[in-house]
């Protein structure tokens, strides 16, 4: 086992008596591209700057590089951040802005210029040295700070939203430049963001994050498909979330009834019998089919109350009982859709189907 | 917004057709006269000092035809010239001291949060509006009671100092408020020390405060009086103290040359920093 780039151990933050990050423990691998996820204002910020060394936490421990990071100032830690609002120096000219690092390295000037060409041809600014930050676009600022950042070769980078202030297009274009960078570079990157999408597509690993705490660690697709709580669920994608009533367990598999609809679906034990639970089902994994399959275990019958066509696919409503209406999602692919009234049958793959840890918000 | 402005230039392009009271036409003229009396109690004496300290009469209030003899005798009189000097080194050294010291404490309270700061940040801006009778007469008393200095320059330096640091303190904190301190991270992030941050980043982007700062507090240690009167000792005579104790002599053209001067240098100064303290950071 190599050691991890980054560990935290029971990291906490306050001000004054509110919590804002709560007992955060995180491993980051060598050369990941690891995400914090979740909603503004959740600690996300405050998390990089105790890396960074900004801020000191009230208590727990930060490991950079295996070794004990707590109480080194900022200038002692292999760990560069790229700010949201990318704080460039308004008095200095892109290059100076991107040399300055290097400069405090004391590099001289023909140590310098190779490793200013080059990183500034990896961002593609090339050309625009002499410009000064407010006589460049957003997208341009963003990838001085990037290079800014990258110049000095730290073992970390730290990426604070760094998307958020440019256009949909940019920000998608970007998203595949970055990723495409840290491969090549093979830098830890720790990044945060709000946008579940764009932690999904970059990351090799994801962090929620909810009011100071991480919530979940894992690879997108386990954050998507086995999310370990209703918040992890309902942040990231369309969740439907089921409430009922465990009637047996059978490991892995946990048997719910759900207004005398039973339902199977995969869940950790120990669960007690009767205890109630949520099952969440993502919609695009219910199927819908006019006739009865002969070979489905967990299949309903519904009727479709209303249906939204959004191109690719289609957006159902179907109601199963009086109390319990489903989302579902379905890709055009014949004509054969269905309209609104159709009774209909619809199920989905028991392992689809997760029950949820209860919350532990307090 | 948008609204408001366009009704105010309509309202100004198009004639507004109303009967016109006697009081809406009176009013434009006695304003007009108003604001000329003000700039006559104002200026005028100022303009009659001018004029007179290049008047050849040696009866200051009697016209000679033009001479700028006075300027000459300024000059050359050692005593105004040892005046001079007091004054020129009380004010550097005042300026000095107050800028760092003013600086320091602007730095350190847009920088750190501590409890008591905000009564701390009030008390500093206190000596502004404290009498300078009441300045005066406290520095003297805690200068030579309690610290048992001799009167003299540093005694004059010192009682600046304390004065200025508040002016200071004040338009560098101005300065800072617009001032961005994620830059000074970024620098640390990037490598820079404490000292090194300050130098590359905070100080070239509040250097127009600093100096704005300095020069404001150069002007006041110039003509202060009030304070200087109660702290000064033998042999430190300064130029305004120079002046009164020769008025009291009587007023010659001599006078109206230095104070014609005097104003110059404050004009000078205070236009500078005001200059200064607009300029934007490029
Ligand atoms: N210096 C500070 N003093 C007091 N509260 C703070 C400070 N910094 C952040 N907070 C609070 O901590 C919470 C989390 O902030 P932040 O880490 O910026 O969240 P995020 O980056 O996830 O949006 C917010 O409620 C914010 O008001
Ligand atoms: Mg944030």
């Amino acid at each position: 086992m190599d050691e991890s780039s980054v560990e935290l151990k029971n990291l906490s933050k306050q001000f004054g008596a509110h919590p804002v990050v709560r007992d955060v423990s995180l491993q980051i691998k060598r050369g990941e591209f690891f995400s914090l996820l979740g909603p503004s204002g959740c600690g996300k910020t405050t998390t990089l700057r105790l890396l960074a060394g900004f801020d000191n936490p009230s208590s727990g421990e930060i490991f950079i590089n295996g070794s004990l990071a707590n109480g080194a100032p900022p200038y002692a830690r292999d760990v560069n951040l790229v700010f949201q609002s990318y704080a460039l120096f308004p008095h200095m000219n892109v290059y100076q802005n991107v040399a300055f690092g290097l400069e405090m390295k004391k590099l001289s000037r023909s140590q310098i210029q190779p490793m200013l060409e080059e990183v500034l041809s990896l961002v593609r600014l090339t050309g625009l040295e002499s410009r000064f930050p407010k006589q460049l676009s957003g997208g341009q600022q963003q990838r001085v700070a990037l290079a800014r950042a990258l110049v000095t070769h730290p073992s970390v980078l730290l990426l604070d939203e760094p998307l958020g202030a440019l256009d949909l297009k940019l920000r998608k274009e970007m998203q595949l430049e970055l990723k495409k960078l840290q491969r090549k570079l093979n830098i830890t990157f720790i990044y945060v963001t709000h946008d579940q999408e764009e932690a999904l597509t970059m990351s090799d690993r994801i962090a929620v994050m909810d009011h100071g705490r991480v919530v979940q660690v894992g690879r997108p697709e386990e954050i998507y498909e086995q999310p370990a709580t209703r918040f992890v669920a309902d942040f990231i994608g369309e969740t439907n979330f089921i409430e009922g009533k465990i009637v047996s367990c059978d490991p892995p598999w946990v048997k719910v009834d759900v207004q005398g609809i039973q339902m199977s679906a995969l869940g950790i034990p120990p669960y007690e019998k009767s205890r109630e639970v949520v099952i969440a089902i993502r919609p695009e994994k219910i199927w819908l089919q006019k006739e009865h399959s002969s070979s489905s275990e967990n299949q309903f019958t519904g009727l479709i109350e209303e249906l939204v066509y959004l191109g690719t696919d289609t957006r159902y409503l179907v109601r199963l009982s009086d109390e319990l209406i489903l989302t579902v999602r379905q890709q055009n692919l014949d004509h054969s859709a269905f309209r609104k009234g159709d009774r209909v049958y619809l199920g989905w793959p028991a392992p689809c189907a997760q029950v949820l840890h209860p919350e532990t918000e307090a | 917004m948008n609204e408001r402005s366009l009704s105010t230039t309509t309202r100004a392009t198009v004639p507004i057709h109303r009967r016109a009271t006697l009081w809406d036409r009176l009013l434009e003229p006695v304003l007009g006269v108003n604001a000329c009396f003000i700039y006559v109690f104002l200026y005028m004496p100022i303009v009659v000092l001018i004029a007179f300290s290049f008047s050849a009469s040696p009866f200051s209030a009697v016209w000679g035809g033009f001479s700028i003899d006075w300027y000459i005798q300024l000059f050359q009189d050692s005593e105004i010239a040892r005046a001079l000097r007091n004054t020129l080194i009380v004010a550097s050294f005042s300026m000095l001291f107050a800028t760092i010291i003013g600086t320091m404490t602007a730095l350190a309270l847009s920088k750190f949060q501590f409890r008591g700061r905000n009564a701390f940040e009030t008390t500093l801006n206190l000596p502004i509006v404290i009498p300078d009778i009441v300045q005066g007469i406290s520095l003297l008393m805690f200068l030579v009671l309690v610290v048992h200095l001799a009167l003299g320059l540093p005694t004059i330096i010192i009682a600046h100092t304390v004065f200025n640091i508040s002016y200071v303190a004040v338009i560098v904190r101005a300065r800072l408020h617009g001032f961005d301190r994620r830059l000074e991270e970024a620098a640390m992030d990037l490598g820079a020390t404490e000292w090194q941050t300050f130098w590359k980043i905070t100080f070239p982007l509040i250097w127009p405060g600093i100096l704005s700062g300095a020069l404001l507090a150069f002007t006041l240690s110039l003509d202060e009086f009030v304070v200087t009167f109660f702290v000064t000792g033998p042999g430190a005579t300064t130029l305004p103290i120079q002046v009164y104790s020769m008025v009291k002599r009587g007023v010659t053209p001599e006078i109206n040359a230095l104070a014609t001067l005097m104003l110059v240098a404050s004009i000078l100064l205070v236009t500078l920093s005001i200059l200064l303290q607009r300029r934007r950071s490029s």
